[in-house]
């Protein structure tokens, strides 16, 4: 008796989930694949994700309108409202994480990673490992809509950071040209926005497990 | 004016079937408080043992303390009929007194209980249709009857009737479940201006109407049919429909059970 | 049934009996009756009528059935037959009102009215009922006075205070009481009042024998319009904190009044036809008596009686034109009862 009731808001919840387990794994894969196809000089990976990140946009557009359209019909209440909430605020980082990723690949075509220091390409393959492990982390965090992850994730935060600490202080060193430089310390910013973004989601999930922000 | 309510292991009977089970909470004076709950969870019956209203119907008792700033309505010696003098109330279908005008029907409680004087009655009645919102409406015909006003006026002519006498206390039992969506809404912006000089108590069956309203929620509920109501929990209302303590609580507000 | 059946476009029109097509059935059944009695031994009104309705049923399902289908015809005939058999129930009450019209009043007149029967001797055709009439006034006067006050207490109390067995048993006698022969109550006056404190008959004690049989009529009725009164309106008044005898004063009586007030005409209207009673306590006078306390006393009912016994037609006129009142009086009181409730339910 007690689960026979609002069936089809149900089914859309459901449908919501799915779509942004979806997401997390487009984006975790993406950020492996990219940091991969980024130190190859790889480009046909490079444009392979590409259109990934199509799909990524679209399905982004896709889980807002169903939201959307249950916040007008179904009056949500306590923690299906949580779920709502949150799932507004976390899409949008997925997609703007997914846009990354994507920027990090297209630094494949224009061969930068054949100019690296093994320092600086050593440095890259931690960041994308940290980077790929945090958002592994979070995609697990929001299936268990676990609240510890919060935490969790901003620590591994600081690590990213540090590791922008010392890439910047290598690149400044000076062993690079000039055009590479600026292309790196771009690079080097995409991968500590793609830990920030994972901070916010963790907090957002924590939202919904518990109620707090 | 407003009063302190503490409720303390209050249970009701209907003859020997239990309908309230030891309920016990605090009700906030110069607030509104919600009680929520399926069909049949005591919410009404709680309501009536506030006011002492629950023993008029025969066969049926009440058991507990329910303190007025400290003073047990059911303590001894203690007179029903003034204890319902100082905490109003109004009814789910509004019910002016179809043979009174409409000025009879707002000073009903002061004129059946002796206030004679004219002057003193007219002033009444038009503080309290002032209060009520309806003053514009009906105040240059004040001798229609009270049953010729349309049903959102006939009930904020009942919550006029009702806050004439200066209760301490209001309580109102699904107040607009009878009324159209913009009475309603007019009555609940009623209820947010009234708060601020009563301590109110509504039940409603709308939980947005009890999100919309009410300072604090409390969940009743049944744990089977002919078991008694309990309280379950209660809250801050932000809290209760955000984030409530008791699963149950989140199940029926998320209409995962009726 | 097949699918290509229930798919045909069926109209939804059929062809009907119009009431210019019933008339003419209806003449045409009357000229044949009229021929079957000319030709055959039948005759007299009531086996004209007899024959031509049942001529006339027959015919008019027969056409029915022919031109409308067998369900319609079904449904007329027993409209039809529903329809007479409430013609017949009226029949009685109409004879009673036609008959009594039409014999009295020849007889009834102002002087009649205002004359009483002083003086008359057996075979005078003068005379009237004007002592009957002010008899009646009083002892129904009476009757009333002590009925309604209790029986509308009674009726508070049953309905407002009565809970548990008391209750039960009151109510359980007032209905038997409502049972009552109206004899026995006649008897039970005379027995204790007339006879037992040696009081002689008079008009008082026929106010008491009316009372008996008026009151339950008023408890009856009177607790069913205050059980009327929605209970929401004395929940609004406890609500207030009105005490409860102050809210059956200030809100349920006046919202039942209009209830309350017929059924009060409605007992008035029933008791003022009672004769038995009147035989063993009013007794009957020829003579005007305005005091009901003491000696007997005429009434309309027991005028109709004594009158109609005599042997002279002229009295018998006279009986029938006392009847012709009583019916005027109880119909005035009835109908004035129905006004007020339609104009009450009207106002609401």
């Amino acid at each position: 008796m007690a689960e026979d009731l609002r069936l089809g808001f149900h089914r859309e919840l459901e449908e919501i989930d799915q779509k942004v387990v979806q997401l997390f794994a487009l984006v975790s894969e993406g950020l492996s694949a990219a940091t991969d196809a980024f130190l190859a000089g790889d480009r046909e990976a490079a444009k392979q994700l590409v259109d990934r990140d199509k799909v990524i946009d679209s399905l982004y557009i896709d889980v807002e309108e169903i939201v959307y359209r249950q916040l007008v019909t179904q009056s949500p209440m306590a923690k299906d409202l949580r779920f709502l909430l949150s799932v507004l605020r976390i899409v949008p980082e997925l997609e703007r994480s997914g846009d990354l990723a994507e920027h990090i690949a297209a630094r494949a075509a224009r061969g930068v990673a054949t100019a690296l220091t093994p320092r600086i390409r050593g440095l890259i393959e931690q960041m994308g490992l940290v980077g790929t492990e945090m958002w592994r982390r979070a995609a697990d965090a929001y299936v268990e809509r676990d609240p510890e992850a919060a935490s969790e994730l901003n620590e591994r935060d600081d690590e990213l950071d540090e590791l922008h600490v010392s890439l910047t202080a290598e690149l400044v060193s000076g062993e690079l040209t000039v055009p590479i430089a600026l292309e790196m310390t771009l690079v080097a910013r995409f991968y500590e926005r793609l830990g920030d973004h994972a901070v916010n989601i963790g907090e957002r999930i924590r939202y919904i497990a518990a109620g707090s922000l | 004016m407003a009063k302190r309510i503490d409720v303390e292991h209050v249970s009701a009977w209907f003859g020997s079937f239990k309908a309230l089970d030891d309920v016990n909470m605090t009700i906030e004076p110069k607030q509104v408080t919600a009680l929520i709950g399926p069909s049949g969870c005591g919410k009404s019956t709680f309501l009536r043992t506030i006011n002492r209203l629950h023993e008029v119907v025969a066969g049926a008792r009440a058991e507990g303390r329910v303190l007025l700033d400290d003073e047990d309505v059911y303590g001894d010696g203690v007179d029903p009929v003034a204890v319902r003098r100082s905490i109003g109330m109004v009814f789910q279908r509004p019910n002016p007194f179809p043979t009174m005008s409409i000025r009879d029907n707002v000073v009903a409680g002061l004129k059946l209980n002796g206030l004679r004087n004219k002057g003193e009655l007219d002033e009444a009645a038009e503080r309290s249709l002032r209060a009520a919102g309806l003053w514009d409406e009906v105040g240059h015909r004040l001798n229609k009857p009270g049953a010729s006003l349309s049903g959102g006026q006939q009930q904020r002519l009942c919550i006029a009737r009702a806050i004439a006498v200066q209760p301490a206390v209001l309580l109102m039992d699904e107040p607009c479940s009878a009324l159209d969506p913009i009475s309603t809404l007019r009555i609940e912006d009623l209820i947010t201006e009234l708060k601020d000089n009563y301590t109110i108590v509504i039940v409603t069956h709308n939980m947005q109407e009890a999100a919309r309203v009410s300072d604090t929620t409390a969940f009743f509920n049944i744990s089977g049919a002919g078991e008694p109501g309990k309280l379950v929990e209660s809250g801050p209302t932000e809290k209760i429909f955000t984030k409530p303590d008791d699963p149950r609580t989140e199940d029926y507000i998320t209409g995962r059970f009726g | 049934m097949s699918i290509a059946t229930l798919a045909a476009p069926v109209s939804l029109r059929r062809p009907t009996l119009s009431r210019l097509h019933l008339a003419l059935l209806a003449l045409a059944t009357l000229l044949a009756t009229l021929g079957i009695f000319a030709v055959t031994p039948l005759s007299g009104r009531g086996d004209f009528l007899v024959v031509f309705g049942i001529a006339y049923v027959v015919v008019q399902t027969a056409a029915s059935y022919a031109i409308e289908g067998g369900r319609v015809a079904r449904n007329r005939l027993a409209l039809t037959l529903l329809v007479g058999a409430v013609l017949l129930a009226m029949l009685p009450l109409l004879a009673v009102v036609v008959y009594t019209v039409s014999r009295g009043a020849t007889t009834i007149s102002g002087s009649f009215l205002t004359h009483t029967m002083r003086g008359v001797g057996p075979l005078d055709a003068s005379g009237g009922a004007y002592h009957a009439i002010i008899g009646t006034v009083e002892q129904v006067g009476l009757a009333s006075v002590i009925s309604i006050p209790i029986g509308l207490l009674a009726a508070i109390y049953i309905v407002e205070y009565g809970r548990g067995r008391f209750a039960y048993w009151v109510r359980f006698f007032v209905d038997v009481m409502t049972g009552l022969p109206s004899i026995v109550a006649g008897l039970f006056v005379y027995a204790f009042l007339v006879i037992g404190l040696h009081q002689g008959f008079s008009g008082f004690a026929a106010g008491m024998a009316l009372s008996v049989l008026m009151l339950p009529v008023v408890v009856r009725a009177s607790e069913e319009m205050l059980k009327l009164v929605p209970n929401e309106l004395r929940e609004a008044s406890y609500g207030l904190g009105i005490p409860r005898w102050r809210t059956i004063i200030s809100v349920v009586l006046p919202a039942a009044s209009s209830g309350l007030t017929t059924g009060v005409m409605l007992a008035i209207a029933r008791v003022t036809g009672e004769t038995a009673p009147l035989l063993l306590t009013a007794f009957g006078f020829d003579v005007l008596r305005t005091n009901p306390f003491h000696g007997p006393q005429s009434a309309l009912p027991l005028y109709v009686f004594q009158q109609a016994g005599s042997a002279f037609d002229v009295a018998v006129n006279r009986a029938w034109a006392g009847a012709l009142t009583l019916i005027a009086i109880v119909l005035l009181l009835t109908v004035v009862a129905r006004l007020l409730t339609r104009r009450n339910r009207l106002a609401t």
